[in-house]
């Protein structure tokens, strides 16, 4: 213990002695080690971390797919779902999700302040099949999952703390939702969720499968157990038998479609499992440029302490001895950076599970992971002693008397050692490489994500959701008014240049849709009718989002409830059923209302889902006459969009105090919140690429700065014999230039290989992107010269006479 | 107590093998202070190595205190070195980042002396060699003297039979070198054996004798 705590000194004053090595190494592993331990936290929260059910890798969800029409993760029919449950022999506790939004209007307590809640309709047999238990109260009885009995409500644990103080009696009290009296049965526990974390509050999903008029309605989420001794291929094939089935006795409803099975882990994070594995190789690769680096440093400094380890085996010490010492400070060193590592890994999942893109399921959960942290530790600190002991090793093998006279001029075991450092850093710069070419590919394809036309101009608008049910405006006859007036009221304030509304925005997700075909065409059978998108919307909208009018006229006043049916279609509908033109005038039949709606419009095609996505053919309909509870304001400003939002807020409460008002906020973050899935992918990768940057750049300069302090004797003996200025420089730069082409060779050909994973992360960009594979490759190469200036000044710098003195 | 026989040292180069020791044989009894001399090259510093078990790649016979050296293994030659010789080097080879202190100290710990015993040690060598107000400097706050000083100092501190000391003058001022002669003839007077080597004859006169090699060969 005396001498290992002596040893412990030594080392720390060796450490303190050398501020330039110590902070470059203790940088490089705490930027190895906590970069490295905060994408694995994230990625096992995101993909590996079991969810929080009874044996969740036996939980699947079930969607319907219909290949013909290219749809593979459809919502459930009503009448599909009651049939799955009577007949599938493989699954059990079958419960259908139905996600909503409704209104809190009172609590416990009477008067609460009015809030926009999400909720999710489940079924009675949800919690059992999960096993959940809430830890207050009970789950749902089958008998409270019934038409016209299902006012009950399970509250999620953030509502509960939020709105309700935690209160611990709050089971058998009263809430009111939409206006409706429910009765709280219970509280889920923390971090509970099916897919959505987002949920308020449960109900039962209630609803009647026998109805007609929803028995073909696609609209549920499907969740199921494997029964004990299945399979999953077992189930798939099963359900399959039932779809052909189901499809022969309703044609109507289920031609071509049939049911689509997963594991629940693999839905929730199927969309991001690839760019997690991305940015775990990335940061892998990152790891291992931190242990090249760490491993180049120690190498070089231990090189540089032959002599000391020659006069410590002189005087005594045994190859073992001389082991410990090294051992112990090696991991000193590797302590220290493990540290500072493991803080700046809390600091990063923190700041990614609060900021990162709520598109990345459970990102919320990640924290730092003991085992996850202690592994890249362990990763770097094994490199750290390997690397660390090897100068002794060496030493002890070595002839003292040789390494006592020559030490200081290299020799043969320092010329093997140069040698090792310099297939390390072109390890090191093939690493930095694909680094950097991942993220150039990312960010290139982020970019282009962002020219890509939305379809409206976002800038300066405004937009907050209105969700009218349960309130006193909430009446199908106060609705289309209650907006009107809210619109006047707007758009007189003071900087508005117009306003509108629309039952869901761009850019949001797909929303409520429905078959149609077109009248005086032949009439296509249920199953081939294409889908479309609806969308109500005030007279006001189109101006107000900039969505442009191609042909025809906007929706106006004489637009009513009484008036003919209209319709203003978007450029891909047109396009796909009027190629030559002349869909003014046309007319849809809609499965929704079977009405016929007249065309007066035709308007720019609006991105519903995501930037990258396919554009859907979209149906809107004037609000007259197609009055959703829920409407979405948008308020075109001059300014600052915020700026008038207290405004605009003003303006609807002075017409109903009580109504909720909820997610107020500039267009342009909708935008950049359907891109934030790409960009926190494209900013994580080019962080990443900014670090492998800088341990490549201290690499190449570590390696040059040492061999040039090496060859100091040869650089004073060719400027002796006439070398000049120009003469050095190029010995210098040559080697870096020599290390940076073998480098980026290697690196090259990996990158070639290994891209095209990346494939479903990128847009418009192929991963064998010419110019961004040159880009980076000069940029390195630009790099790696730069770093091996310094040097090559260093080596200018010395007097001949002094450098052939040099020992 | 040293008796050398045939002992041949040489390097295989391109053109064949070249010697630097060439049959090598004497004696050196116990009490001796003896002084190895000859031009550059002739080898005496590599004799100097092979007596003090810092080089093992030779040829020939060596017995030291009875022990057949080139019949031992490299671990227990160290073994052997650590049990009765010290070393004095012409650069000094302190080491940079330990104090005076804890240069001393260095071969005790490799001996595995108790903490307790060695700081007894050290301060008695410390004063001994009156460096007692330099314990906690480091040696590159030393003039090149008193870094000589302090390597003989750590060379004795163990207690060894032998000195072997490689030009311990070399890097001095005369007045400095005489100071460390005096020394090793005290050594040498109190029982300690020293074989030395050196290019100034004035050094050679505190030995008993002088070995003379030339090219590898003992000459005289």
């Amino acid at each position: 213990m005396n001498l290992m705590g002596r040893d412990l000194r030594f080392g720390l004053r060796l450490l303190t002695k050398s501020p330039g090595f110590t902070a470059v190494a203790l940088a490089t592993l705490a930027l190895g080690i906590g970069a490295a331990t905060s994408i694995f936290s994230v990625v096992d929260a995101v993909v590996f971390k079991p969810l929080p059910f009874r044996d969740p890798d036996r939980v699947l969800t079930i969607w319907e797919k219909n290949p013909s029409l290219n749809r593979f993760r459809m919502a459930v029919a009503v009448g599909n779902f009651r049939d799955w449950s009577q007949q599938a022999r493989t699954l059990e506790g079958i419960a259908g999700v139905y996600d909503a939004t409704v209104n809190l209007t009172s609590g416990p307590n009477g008067r609460v302040d009015p809030e926009e809640l999400k909720v999710e309709r489940v079924s009675a047999s949800l919690f059992p099949m999960l096993g959940v238990q809430p830890i207050i109260g009970r789950a749902f009885r089958p008998e409270e999952d019934r038409p016209g009995h299902g006012n009950f409500a399970l509250l999620s644990h953030s509502l509960w703390e939020r709105k309700f103080g935690a209160d611990r009696s709050i089971a058998g009290k009263t809430i009111g939702l939409r206006g409706q009296p429910y009765l709280v049965v219970g509280v889920l526990p923390a971090g509970f969720a099916v897919l959505d974390p987002s949920v308020d509050v449960y109900v039962p999903l209630a609803l009647n499968a026998n109805d007609p008029r929803f028995a073909g309605a696609r609209m549920l989420m499907v969740t199921a157990r494997l029964k004990p001794g299945a399979t999953l291929e077992q189930a798939k094939q099963e359900m399959e038998i039932i779809g052909a089935r189901l499809e022969l006795s309703n044609p109507a409803v289920d031609r071509g479609w049939r049911p689509n099975l997963f594991r629940i882990q693999d839905q929730l994070s199927g969309n991001v499992r690839k760019a997690m594995w991305v940015l775990l190789g990335a940061v892998s690769f990152l790891l291992l440029m931190a242990c090249v680096n760490v491993a180049n440093l120690l190498l070089a400094r231990g090189a540089m302490r032959q002599k000391e380890i020659a006069i410590r085996a002189a005087l005594g010490a045994t190859r073992g001895r001389l082991i410990a010492q090294f051992l112990c400070e090696s991991v000193l060193l590797s302590l220290a950076g493990g540290a500072l590592g493991l803080a700046l890994a809390r600091g990063s999942v923190a700041l990614v599970a609060a900021f990162g893109p709520a598109s990345i399921p459970r990102l919320t959960q990640a924290t730092v992971d003991g085992r996850l942290f202690l592994f890249a530790l362990a990763v770097s600190a094994l490199t750290g002693i390997l690397f660390g002991i090897i100068p002794a090793i060496q030493g002890s093998r070595t002839n003292m008397h040789a390494a006592l006279t020559e030490a200081g001029r290299g020799g043969t075991a320092g010329r093997a050692a140069r040698r090792l450092r310099s297939a390390l850093v072109v390890a090191e710069i093939a690493l930095a490489l694909l680094v950097l070419i991942g993220a150039g590919l990312l960010l290139r394809s982020f970019a282009r994500l962002r020219r890509v036309d939305p379809g409206f101009r976002s800038e300066g608008v405004l937009t907050l959701r209105v969700p009218l049910g349960g309130g006193r405006n909430n009446a199908n006859e106060r609705r289309v008014a209650f907006f009107a007036e809210v619109s006047d009221r707007v758009a007189a304030l003071p900087g508005v240049r117009s306003v509108g509304a629309v039952s869901a925005l761009p850019l949001t997700g797909l929303g409520g849709g429905t078959v149609f075909w077109i009248d005086g065409r032949p009439t296509p059978p249920p199953e081939r009718r294409p889908l479309g998108l609806t969308r109500g919307v005030t007279p006001g909208y189109f101006g107000a989002m900039g969505i442009p009018l191609i042909e025809g006229r906007f929706f106006n006043a004489a637009d009513t409830a009484a008036s003919q049916p209209v319709a203003i279609i978007d450029q891909a509908l047109a396009r796909r059923f009027w190629p030559q033109g002349g869909a003014i005038g046309g007319r849809l039949i809609t499965d929704a209302n079977d009405n016929v709606e007249e065309i007066v419009g035709v308007v720019g095609t609006a991105k519903p889902d995501k930037l990258e996505g396919d554009d859907w053919p979209t149906i809107y309909m004037p609000y007259s006459q197609k009055h959703d509870q829920t409407m979405i304001l948008t308020v075109r400003t001059a300014g600052d969009p915020m700026a008038a939002a207290s405004a605009v807020v003003r303006a609807v409460h002075a017409m109903d105090a009580e109504q909720p008002v909820a997610d107020v906020r500039p267009m342009d973050h909708v935008v950049d919140e359907a891109v934030s899935g790409v960009r926190f992918n494209a900013v994580a990768l080019a962080i990443f690429a900014a670090i492998a940057f800088l341990l490549a750049a201290i690499g190449i300069y570590g390696v040059i700065s040492y061999d040039v302090t090496a060859r100091t004797n040869e650089i004073g003996i060719r400027m002796a014999l006439g070398a000049e200025r120009g003469d050095v420089i190029m010995l210098v730069l040559g080697q870096g230039a020599r290390l940076a082409a073998y480098g980026i060779a290697i690196g090259l050909l990996a990158a070639f290989g290994l891209t095209r994973l990346m494939q479903p992360m990128l847009f418009g960009v192929s991963p064998m992107d010419f110019e961004t594979y040159a880009a980076i490759a000069a940029l390195l190469g630009a790099v790696a010269l730069a770093a091996s200036y310094l040097p090559s000044r260093r080596a200018l710098a010395l007097d001949p006479l002094t450098a052939l003195r040099h020992e | 107590m040293i008796k050398l026989q045939n002992v041949e040292k040489f390097y295989e180069g391109g053109y064949g093998r070249t010697y630097v020791l060439r049959r090598i044989s004497g004696e050196i009894k116990e009490g001796e202070f003896v002084t190895i001399m000859g031009p550059s090259g002739a080898g005496k510093s590599t004799l100097l190595s092979i007596l003090g078990m810092l080089d093992g790649a030779w040829t020939g016979e060596f017995e030291f205190f009875g022990n057949q050296v080139h019949r031992m293994k490299p671990k227990d030659r160290v073994e052997l070195n650590k049990k009765y010789i010290g070393f004095v080097f012409q650069s000094y080879h302190l080491i940079d980042n330990l104090t005076v202190y804890e240069n001393l100290d260095i071969p005790l710990s490799y001996r595995n002396v108790k903490s307790s015993e060695r700081a007894s040690i050290v301060c008695d060598a410390l004063d001994r060699f009156h460096i007692v107000g330099k314990r906690d400097l480091f040696p590159s706050q030393l003039s090149g003297g008193q870094q000589q000083l302090v390597a003989v100092a750590r060379a004795v501190i163990a207690s060894p039979k032998l000195i072997l000391a490689d030009e311990p003058t070399g890097n001095l001022h005369s007045s400095q070198g005489k100071e460390i002669m005096e020394l090793f003839k005290k050594l040498n007077d109190e029982g300690t054996t020293i074989v030395q080597v050196t290019h100034s004859h004035a050094n050679a006169e505190y030995g008993h004798r002088v070995i003379n090699l030339a090219d590898g060969w003992i000459v005289a």
